[in-house]
């Protein structure tokens, strides 16, 4: 094992010297999730503002009830106008009374935001108006709406208090996040420190030398899994920045996230978790990288894994932690799993254990594969 | 001493398998250096490599010191140094970092690889470029640099394929005083080079390889005087049949 560490360390001190690579694994990370958050949640932010100040052009035919255009008042900015002019169109049937059923069409064009905006406040408007017309109606029978409505409803939130402060939401986002980014630093190094070794024909010099191929394997995939575990840190990082930066990154999260914590135990079992399932994505980057003969061919074998890790991660997005045991035998979903179950505050013992266990377990599988590998003549023949 | 004794080897292609090595039987002995000359394909690189345990016999067997190359493999590439001219140093360690990454590899003292290390750099001429990132070599440096890693370990038996291919005319004399010097310190050599001039210059005996099969092997001297011919150039393509119409 100490002639892996040797390999391992010589890796990682050539990786912290080549800056075009510290740059896309860790900075870009780092940054690019805030950017990311902070630039959505500006535009988002500047686009509902400039909605909220448009004065739109409403053209209201079969009603001028003043009470109707007092609540479009309340609800939007506006000014009346004819037909061809208006970007929204209220029409009543022909010969509508106050009181009466009648089929009010909203005529509006859905391809721009703002006349979205504005539909959806003519909507309520229209809501309102309608509430008021019952009211009328009713007051005339000496009654009152608010006597009709006979029940009201309280909901208690019985989810953990971690959930409930914005964890539910960080389950949601944050195991796909950080899987992405742990997948795809692993795919460069991995990558780079096998068939871009043979393609550079470094790797012969080390297989020459009285070292294990075992320890050849060990080193490189532990070099890997860092590399791998440190672009998703940093893009955990990131993360944490976009939250806790003023800016519109606030607008993309439910309020309650400015609450989020994690506790001691909780960082701990995220932590371990992703360097077991690091050490898994190394392992099995490094074993394809083994058996293609350039970075090119290396690419067009991993790509296929790295489209079913995203694939994992978008469909787990919206789903609860299961209690189906057999998922955390299943490397990368059962990392999604019991992240989600760490965010939301129910943190299953046994799910962190047989997670750990199965990663650790199928990365030696996967270690001894490559082992073999570079014992293998076919292999041995690219070098 | 390396000894290869009716070595065989054979690969696995599309069209079938490839008879690379037919049989070559042929030894090193220690302070000498040994030539493998051949036209390309004719299958030194993979005698050198088979010897350096990259790939294994389909029969016959190649010994270093004794010990046999499959079934002792770490105990054989402890006792070598081999360099091909495909094999490249790459990364942004400096040179002085990659000879003490090997020289740690093989289980060296600290003290052990800074003497070393000057040796080597001294031997080579690789002062002044000794702390520099290898990514900032030239090709020559680079091929000075992969030289003095393979050997940091100073191996008893040296297999260098090409080893002056991409080194200038200075750097070649510094190369060829290094297997000289490792000669006379009684190391083995084998080398395999194209440039006959440096063959007959720097071996002791040759063996000339063709399609997989040892056509000759003695002292150059010797064989120059048994075929009756001036130089190894006339004698190697006295032996070599030679395809013009290919060209």
């Amino acid at each position: 094992m100490s002639d892996a560490i040797i390999i391992f360390q010589k890796e990682v001190k050539n990786f912290f010297k080549d800056r075009r690579t510290l740059f896309s694994t860790f900075l870009l990370p780092l940054f690019i999730i805030p950017i990311l958050f902070i630039g959505m949640g500006s535009v988002l932010q500047f686009l509902e503002a400039d909605a909220q100040s448009t004065t739109y052009a409403i053209a209201i035919e079969g009603n001028n009830d003043q009470r109707f255009l007092d609540c479009i008042d309340e609800q939007l900015s506006y000014r009346l106008t004819s037909r061809d002019e208006a970007d929204i169109i209220i029409t009543f049937p022909p010969g509508y009374v106050q009181g009466i059923h009648a089929q009010v069409v909203i005529t509006y064009d859905s391809s721009s935001q703002k006349n979205q905006y504005a539909h959806q406040q003519v909507i309520i408007a229209i809501q309102i108006y309608q509430e008021l017309l019952a009211e009328n109606l009713l007051e005339l029978h000496g009654l009152s709406l608010a006597s009709l409505l006979t029940l009201t409803t309280s909901s208690v939130d019985v989810a953990s208090e971690v959930a409930q402060s914005g964890g539910t939401f960080l389950a949601m986002l944050v195991p796909y996040f950080l899987l992405i980014f742990l997948f795809s630093g692993s795919i460069n190094a991995g990558l780079d420190t096998t068939c871009g070794e043979k393609e550079r024909g470094s790797l012969a010099i080390l297989l020459v030398n009285q070292v294990s191929r075992t320890s050849i394997a060990w080193g490189k995939i532990l070099y890997v899994s860092v590399v791998a575990i440190c672009s998703a840190g940093a893009t955990f990082l990131g993360f944490v920045l976009s939250l806790l930066v003023p800016s519109g990154a606030a607008f993309m999260f439910p309020a309650e996230l400015s609450g989020a914590s994690l506790s001691g135990i909780s960082l701990l079992i995220m932590v371990a978790v992703l360097s077991t399932v690091a050490l898994f994505t190394g392992s099995v980057v490094a074993l394809l990288g083994s058996l293609a003969k350039s970075v090119k061919e290396g690419g067009t074998y991993v790509m296929p894994l790295y489209m079913i890790v995203v694939l994992i991660g978008v469909t787990t997005m919206y789903m609860d932690p299961t209690s189906n045991g057999v998922f955390y035998f299943i490397p990368i979903v059962n990392t999604i799993f019991v992240m989600k179950e760490v965010l939301m505050g129910m943190i299953t013992p046994w799910h962190v254990v047989v997670t750990i266990c199965a990663n650790i377990a199928i990365a030696g599988v996967c270690a001894y594969g490559v082992a073999q590998l570079f014992n293998s003549e076919k292999i041995l023949q690219t070098v | 001493m390396i000894e290869i004794n009716n070595l065989q080897k054979s690969f696995l292609q599309r069209s079938g398998r490839k008879q690379v090595i037919k049989s070559i039987s042929c030894t090193a002995y220690d302070g000498e250096v040994y030539g493998l000359l051949g036209p390309n394909g004719a299958g030194k690189t993979t005698t050198l490599r088979t010897i350096a345990t990259l790939l294994r016999p389909d029969s016959g067997f190649v010994h270093v010191d004794g010990h046999d190359v499959v079934t002792e493999g770490r105990i054989v590439r402890d006792s070598i140094g081999f360099l091909t001219g495909e094999m490249r140093l790459a990364g942004h360690l400096s040179c002085r970092e990659m000879l003490k990454f090997f020289g740690r590899l093989n289980h060296m003292k600290p003290s052990e690889i800074e003497e070393r290390t000057r040796t080597l750099t001294h031997d080579f001429a690789m002062e002044a470029f000794i702390d520099r990132p290898i990514a900032k070599l030239s090709s020559g440096m680079t091929q000075k640099v992969a030289l003095a890693v393979s050997i940091v370990h100073a191996p008893h038996n040296i297999i260098f394929d090409e080893p002056t291919s991409s080194l200038d005319v200075l750097a070649v004399k510094v190369v060829s005083d290094f297997i000289r010097a490792a000669k006379n310190s009684g190391k083995c050599v084998v080398l395999s080079t194209h440039v006959l001039g440096e063959a007959q210059r720097l071996c002791d005996r040759i063996g000339i390889i063709h399609d997989g099969q040892l056509l000759c092997e003695g002292k150059v001297d010797e064989l120059l005087s048994m075929h009756n011919v001036p130089d190894l150039e006339t004698l190697f393509f006295s032996l070599v049949p030679t395809d013009r119409g290919s060209l």
